[in-house]
């Protein structure tokens, strides 16, 4: 089947296609006023919600810097807190962008262009996203040692390295399973990881002209 | 009066989605596999058309735009979440996508070409649509964004790729 071929048989489907049976009026318009439930709109909502979880987050963070419940002494043991609320405003940051890449006009951009921006966005992101494990782990296992002053002052010392040591070791264990579950890992990344194969070549072909 | 405007633009846009309800499907059809998932790519690409049908009024019979935005919701931020689950599809039982593979079982030529489109990849298949769609290299070029020396390279890989796709499923 030569090329000739080819496009005499897309044709006949095209014909085909033609032939097919038009497509409601009512439904037209109920695609088009029913917006919410489009796919980008339910991302949109679900950024929305994960922004707001993050926000009443970094509400009970500013809660814990201000009203000291943790009885803390030391400004130091209020480091994991730090390093979660640094954690918390890089995830925000993520979502605004993702946020911006979702608003990025569709209609007035080739195709180039527009995957061009959307790599970028996912590029930085992917930086951000490998930050914010980083940070999140700290945050998990430094915590534990924030809890060590009242311990020492309550137990002997020994007691109290076992009674830091074993929820440490919970807390790593923890991280351990849950990255081998692929908890951190970006759930788009493996289709994105083949379009970005291509696209990189794309990139390329952009770059080169 | 401004209800009435919206009304008349309601109209024109969805006589025009019928009249160029084709290339919505083939898009649809090239990029999905699954019913639900065409029939919700089909929701979205009318919804980014219907944003841009202010802008793109007067020029409603050049379709570029038209592929342009179809493409650009198919490929890009659309198929990223393709796995979400959905809770309802619009109007399942009085909308149809006719799939190629309704027309490729009577047509032996229409079955190999949709078996070795199916082995490119997403940008092949937009450029080896638009190509199959008889869209001269200029008009491809400013579809995807290449330059038209590029589209022409490119162009010749991918027939030359579809070629020997289809040889091997023949022999």
């Amino acid at each position: 089947m030569n090329l000739e071929e080819l496009k005499s048989a897309w044709q006949v489907y095209d014909k085909k296609l033609q032939l097919s049976q038009e497509i409601n009026e009512k439904i037209i318009i109920s695609m088009i006023k029913e917006r919410s439930k489009s796919r980008v709109s339910r991302i949109r909502r679900e950024n929305g919600f994960l922004t707001a979880v993050l926000f009443v987050e970094l509400v009970f963070l500013g809660a814990v810097f201000m009203g000291n419940p943790f009885d803390f002494k030391y400004t130091v043991q209020y480091l994991p807190f730090m390093f979660l609320a640094i954690g918390i405003l890089m995830a925000l940051v993520v979502l605004l962008k993702n946020f911006k890449m979702l608003n990025v006009n569709i209609t007035n951009t080739n195709l180039g262009s527009f995957l061009k921006n959307i790599i970028d966005q996912y590029e930085k992101n992917k930086q951000a996203e490998k930050w914010f494990g980083m940070i999140m782990l700290a945050s998990g296992c430094l915590t534990v040692f924030s809890f060590l002053p009242h311990k020492l002052e309550n137990k002997s010392l020994q007691t109290a390295i076992i009674d830091t040591i074993i929820p440490l070791a919970i807390t790593l264990i923890m991280y351990f399973i849950a990255f081998k579950l692929g908890a951190f890992k970006n759930k788009k990344t493996d289709a994105f990881k083949e379009d970005l194969k291509e696209l990189q070549e794309l990139s390329l072909d952009l770059k080169e002209n | 009066m401004f209800k009435r405007n919206e009304n008349r633009m309601e109209k024109e846009f969805t006589k025009m989605i019928n009249v160029h309800r084709g290339i919505i499907f083939k898009v649809c059809n090239l990029y999905c596999h699954v019913e639900e998932d065409k029939k919700d790519l089909f929701q979205e690409i009318v919804l980014q058309l219907w944003k841009a049908f202010p802008s793109f009024r007067s020029e409603s019979l050049n379709t570029s735009w038209m592929y342009r935005v179809a493409l650009n919701t198919a490929i890009s931020n659309f198929r990223k979440e393709s796995k979400i689950p959905k809770k309802k599809v619009i109007s399942e039982s009085e909308f149809q996508i006719p799939d190629m593979s309704f027309y490729a079982e009577e047509n032996d030529n229409l079955n190999l070409l949709k078996q070795a489109i199916e082995k490119l990849s997403d940008i092949e298949k937009a450029i080896i649509m638009l190509y199959l769609e008889e869209k001269s290299y200029d008009e491809i070029a400013q579809i995807i964004g290449l330059s038209l020396s590029n589209v022409g390279v490119r162009l010749n890989r991918i027939k030359n790729k579809l070629e020997k796709i289809i040889k091997t499923s023949q022999s």
